[in-house]
Order: C-alpha cells, then structure tokens, then sequence
C-alpha cells in the first residue's frame, strides 16, 4: 500500500472539512446559557470569620451576603448549635481556659448546652483552609441565635446543613423534629433549604414539612481519603452506576449538591432539566469561582463571596 | 439489543483495529465542558480525558465500526461520499451511543480519514439515561469533534 498523501485531497472536501471544524470548535465553550447562581457564603463565610461563628454570621450579613451556610449539630439536650462536625475540633477548638481538647472526640451529643458553652471555645486557632480569615475565640453560637440575627434580614436565604449521622449524632427524626419546630417558632420569611448528606436525615424532613431538601454528594466520611472517594464516585458515575437524577430521587430530595472536583456540568444540566435543584461546593479560588458563576447552577457555595465576579 | 448485534456480527469474523480516539465523538462535554475546568482543576480533567478513551475496531460487516471507551461503548456505520486514491477520504457516519451497553445517544457527521488520522465532526443527542435510571426524557444536543489515530480502516479497505 502507498504512503498516504493528504495533498491528494479534494481541495473542495478539504475546505469542507476546515468549515465544518472551525463551526464545532467555535462551539465549544460558547454554547453557555450563562448561570446566574446564588452565592451562598460557606459555614456563614469562613474565608473572614471563624467558621460557623457568631462573628461570621455577623458579618456576612452585615456585608449584604446573599446567602448563608450553616451547619448544625444537636446537644444531648436537643438544642441546635452551628458545628461543622458532630465532635467539637481538636484543630479549631480548645477547652474555655484555653487548654487543648483530648485525643478522643468530644462528641457534641455528649454535652448539655450549658456544658457546651462553659467549657469550651472555638474559632481562636488560625484554620489552615482559609488562611486570612479572622482568629477570634468565642462560644459556639445556637440555632436560636442565628434566627434572630436573620430576622431583620428576610432576603437572605438560609441553607441548614445537617450533621446528622447514624454514628455520632442523635437520630434523625429527633433532628428533623428539633430544627424545623426552631425554624417554625421564628416565623421568618427567608427562604430556607435544607442540605443533608444521608438520604434517611432528608427523608425526616420531608416527612414532616413541605421544605426544600439537597442531597450532599459525594459523602465523604471523617478520615476516609478524599481523593480515592471522589476518584470512586466518579467512575461510578462515569460507567453508569450512579447517576444525579436517581441519587435525588432515592433521597426523595429536591435536589443535589454537589462537591465540585466530580461535578459534570452536562449530567448537572440534566438534574435541571428535570427540575431539581443543583448547587456547587466549595470553590474559593478567583478562578474556580469564575469559571463556576458561569454555570447554569441554582447556588454557588464558597468561604469566600466577595471573591465572586457574580457577586 | 445492541449486544446481541455485536455478539452475533463478531461470531462472523475477526475484528481488526482501526484506531484510538484522542477525542470522542460520542463524549462531546468533554470538550465542551470539561476542558474549560483544566484551570481550577486538572486533575479531573485528566481524568475525564482518559475517561473518554475510545479503542475503535471494524467489525466484518463492511462500514459497521465498534468502539469502547470507560465513559460509552458505541456501534458506528460509515459510507463514502469522496474517496482518495488510498480508499480513504471523505465519509458519513452514524451511530449509537451505550453507557455499559444501556443506550443514550445518537450522533451523525462527517468523518476525513487520511494518512493514519481519522477527524470527525457532526452533532449529538444525549439523555442521561443510564441502567441506574433507565430514562430518555432530558435531553442534550452538542456539536462534536473526534480525533483518531491507528491504521485507520476506511470502509471497503483491504
């Protein structure tokens, strides 16, 4: 067989070709239906303030934030307080006369909210994940606060990320009960959603009020290796195993939330389509938060809004 | 269905490699969408690239190609519309998409096979249907480009 010669091609196939190239390639990338997402300040904006502290909550909405993230855990006297774990951090957190928390978890179910507030202090160790924030050492704040903070702001959207877990929580019907009769008693006209990783603690709240509910997606369990689990869910996803749709429905949520090292903005424009919600975690770069604020996404979720063109 | 096919046309005869795609056809949002994320995260577009790593071969019914890459797994017709000297050139193409042999897309274009480069263009529809949720009711349409290199077997080649 000859060596292939492309000089041999039709001039008129090549130039065919070329056009029809040059019109898929445009394509790409400009196909955008630009997205106008909802910038939702994480854990209440941890890139200024200690995470889920009352000095963040306070300044994001003092600085017009659009939304806020909180997490919440229950004491062993069911009273909601804003915690991203269900133990108190050994990195972020020490006793009240600041000494160091011991090796074994301090679990929150543990403690009454008298206990909680007396004896320990969180927020006065620098977080290596947001460095610059503010360190400022302070109690941990209730559920009940954070309601009266956000009354006088009722544009701001609240999202209630439950921690919630079969291990080191109280069970999620008790949760689910104690945080919607809190959010009941307020009476406040903020637009609300609930974000939960287990399908079992969004189905309590499903059960029990018509209330918006985003599934968490991946889970990523306390010291489980990031990488492989997000590497795991991916390829799952990928061959079919797992997919967005169906992982809202089994959770009989609204929608999903999704961290955004796996998301797949074709498989999260699907999830819209067919009418869910989706939102993104955690983009805190300039770069990563443009390229997201472009997607046709419900909520963006960052430490750090202001660093967001969509803003 | 589609497994029953190819099982039944590659008891026929051997199948011979055609080429790998560099670009897949059938996974047009990776150049739509995932390289536009190479910036904030390459790790996860590199994995999405290999991801979309299609081994093509020819099956013995002439112009019938199968492909197979992690995301899709594909059977491809091709006929001619201008040929070179070489039996290459210029041809059609159409096909369907599988995700673990569950259909979910189907793409048509044009496809310039020269030298040992196969370059494809043409536009897909995609549902999200998977076996996890066996459903074709949202659907995506995207323009796309395929890059291939082997010994490129053009239909009716020897």
């Amino acid at each position: 067989m000859n060596p292939p010669d492309p000089r041999r091609a039709p001039p008129l196939s090549r130039r065919v070709v070329t056009g029809l190239l040059a019109t898929a390639l445009m394509g790409c990338g400009l196909l955008d239906a630009p997205g106008t997402p909802t910038l939702v300040s994480h854990r209440a904006g941890a890139g200024r303030f200690p995470e889920n502290s009352r000095s963040a909550v306070i300044a994001a909405l003092a600085a017009g934030d659009a939304a806020l993230e909180v997490d919440l855990v229950l004491t062993r006297d069911e009273i909601p307080v804003l915690s991203h774990d269900a133990f108190l951090s050994r990195e972020l957190c020490t006793h009240a006369d600041g000494s160091p928390l011991p090796e074994e978890p301090v679990l929150i179910k543990d403690l009454f909210l008298a206990q909680l507030l007396e004896g320990y202090r969180c927020g006065g160790v620098a977080d290596p994940d947001t460095p610059g924030a503010e360190v400022l050492a302070d109690r941990l704040m209730t559920f009940t606060e954070l309601l009266l903070l956000a009354a006088p702001f009722p544009d701001v959207t609240l999202q209630l990320d439950i921690k919630q877990d079969p291990v080191d929580t109280l069970d999620a019907d008790t949760y689910a009960e104690v945080i919607l009769a809190h959010w009941n008693a307020a009476m406040l006209s903020n637009p609300m959603f609930i974000t939960a990783t287990y399908p079992e603690t969004l189905r309590a709240f499903e059960a029990r009020q018509d209330v918006t509910t985003l599934r968490i997606w991946p889970n990523f369990p306390p010291g489980a290796n990031t990488t492989l689990v997000g590497l795991g869910n991916e390829l799952t996803r990928t061959l079919g195993f797992q997919e967005l749709v169906q992982l809202v429905r089994e959770a009989d949520a609204d929608g999903i939330a999704v961290a955004f090292q796996v998301a797949d903005r074709a498989a999260m424009e699907t999830v819209r389509q067919a009418g869910y919600k989706t939102a993104l975690w955690t983009a805190n770069k300039e770069s990563e938060l443009t390229l997201f604020c472009k997607w046709p996404i419900d909520y963006l979720i960052t430490d750090y809004p202001e660093r967001a063109p969509c803003r | 269905m589609l497994a029953v096919l190819s099982a039944g046309v590659l008891a026929q005869a051997p199948v011979r490699f055609d080429r790998i795609d560099v670009l897949n056809e059938e996974a047009p949002s990776f150049l739509h969408y995932d390289v536009t994320t190479t910036g904030v995260y390459p790790a996860g577009t590199a994995l999405r690239f290999v991801e979309q790593l299609k081994v093509v071969v020819t099956l013995p019914a002439e112009g019938l190609y199968l492909g197979a890459s992690l995301r899709s797994q594909s059977l491809t017709y091709e006929g001619a519309l201008l040929r070179t000297g070489d039996g290459r050139g210029l041809f059609w193409s159409a096909g369907l998409a599988t995700r673990l042999l569950m259909p979910y897309a189907a793409q048509a274009g044009i496809a310039w096979r020269f030298g040992f480069m196969r370059l494809g263009i043409g536009v897909q529809a995609a549902s999200g249907a998977t076996w996890a949720r066996p459903a074709w009711s949202e659907w995506q349409v995207l323009p796309t480009i395929g890059l291939g290199f082997g010994p490129n077997l053009a239909p009716g080649m020897p």
